[in-house]
């Protein structure tokens, strides 16, 4: 099976047969990290921008470096750049798209609380560690590669963001 | 990775996204094709510019050789034949090989950006 950096090869000599399963094997990771990054707002414009921005790019990629992180890399600046207002605001429940409801499986305590609320009252930089990190499971040394600063700024913000989260959540549950 | 805390951890995972549109893959092929079309038609002008340094690297070595070649084949016609008809001999034979390098510069170029495209496509 092709590798990912196969893939971007055959995307660089315009084959939309490699862009078709470079899609299919990240398409649904990506969007699962622009919603949740984003709190929603976007989420289907900015995955094809982002997936454009690939195939604008496709023939600069250095195939040495993993497409993953380089993918994640590529949506978080272009969600930066596109959000150029702040997220969401924590009362700003209106800002807020539907999103399927999990909470039924919850604890009536933690049952009345938004997740996407609370991550949107992180700071930017909060935010993309504890989605990458928490969410797409990728190594702090990846985290420090797609965010561009050095792991153990990853690990700071790490641990600030779950601690505002603990706090932000034992609140709502009060 | 888990939360330290079993309630936030609980929390954070309950947060679900809905699914992409079924039409997103569609889409981005349909917006992508005139990029894709130019591509497949274009050199891949970053690997024909690797594939002409890595041969300018090997050219000093491959010079040599030459120069190495053209003494030996000097010095054995000479053995057999006046040293005027050698000298022209092997010129010769040295235009004849610096013909052959010059055309093999000048390939690398589209072999390079033909090779890179098929080999791209037998990868899918």
């Amino acid at each position: 099976m092709a590798t990912d950096e196969d893939l971007m090869g055959g995307v660089a000599a315009g084959n939309a047969d490699a862009l078709a399963a470079l899609c299919a094997r990240w398409q649904e990771p990506l969007h699962q990290f622009l919603y949740r990054y984003g709190g929603g707002r976007d989420a289907e414009d900015l995955q094809q921008e982002t997936w454009m921005r690939v195939v604008r790019s496709a023939r600069q990629f250095d195939r040495t470096r993993r497409f993953s992180t380089w993918l994640f890399q590529i949506a978080l600046n272009l969600t930066r750049d596109w959000h150029r207002h702040p997220p969401p605001d924590v009362a700003d429940a209106a800002a807020i798209p539907d999103a399927p409801d999990a909470r039924a499986t919850l604890a009536p305590a933690e049952a009345g609380i938004d997740v996407r609320r609370l991550l949107a009252a992180l700071s930017p930089e909060h935010r993309a560690v504890i989605v990458l990190r928490y969410y797409h499971d990728l190594s702090e040394d990846e985290v420090a590669e797609i965010v561009g600063c050095p792991r153990g700024t990853v690990k700071s913000r790490l641990h600030h963001a779950m601690a505002k989260l603990s706090a932000l959540a034992k609140e709502a549950s009060t | 990775m888990t939360a330290d805390d079993p309630k936030l951890d609980t929390l954070l995972r309950s947060y679900a996204v809905p699914p992409l549109g079924a039409d997103a893959t569609a889409r981005l092929l349909q917006a992508a094709a005139p990029l894709l079309a130019v591509y497949a038609t274009q050199p891949n002008w970053p690997s024909v510019a690797r594939a002409i340094v890595v041969a300018l690297l090997a050219l000093p070595t491959v010079l040599a050789f030459d120069a190495v070649l053209l003494q030996g084949v000097y010095r054995l016609l000479a053995i057999v034949l006046p040293a005027s008809v050698s000298l022209a001999l092997t010129l010769q034979y040295g235009a004849l090989l610096l013909l052959l390098l010059g055309a093999t510069f000048v390939l690398i170029p589209v072999v390079a950006g033909h090779a890179s495209a098929r080999a791209e496509e037998l990868h899918v």
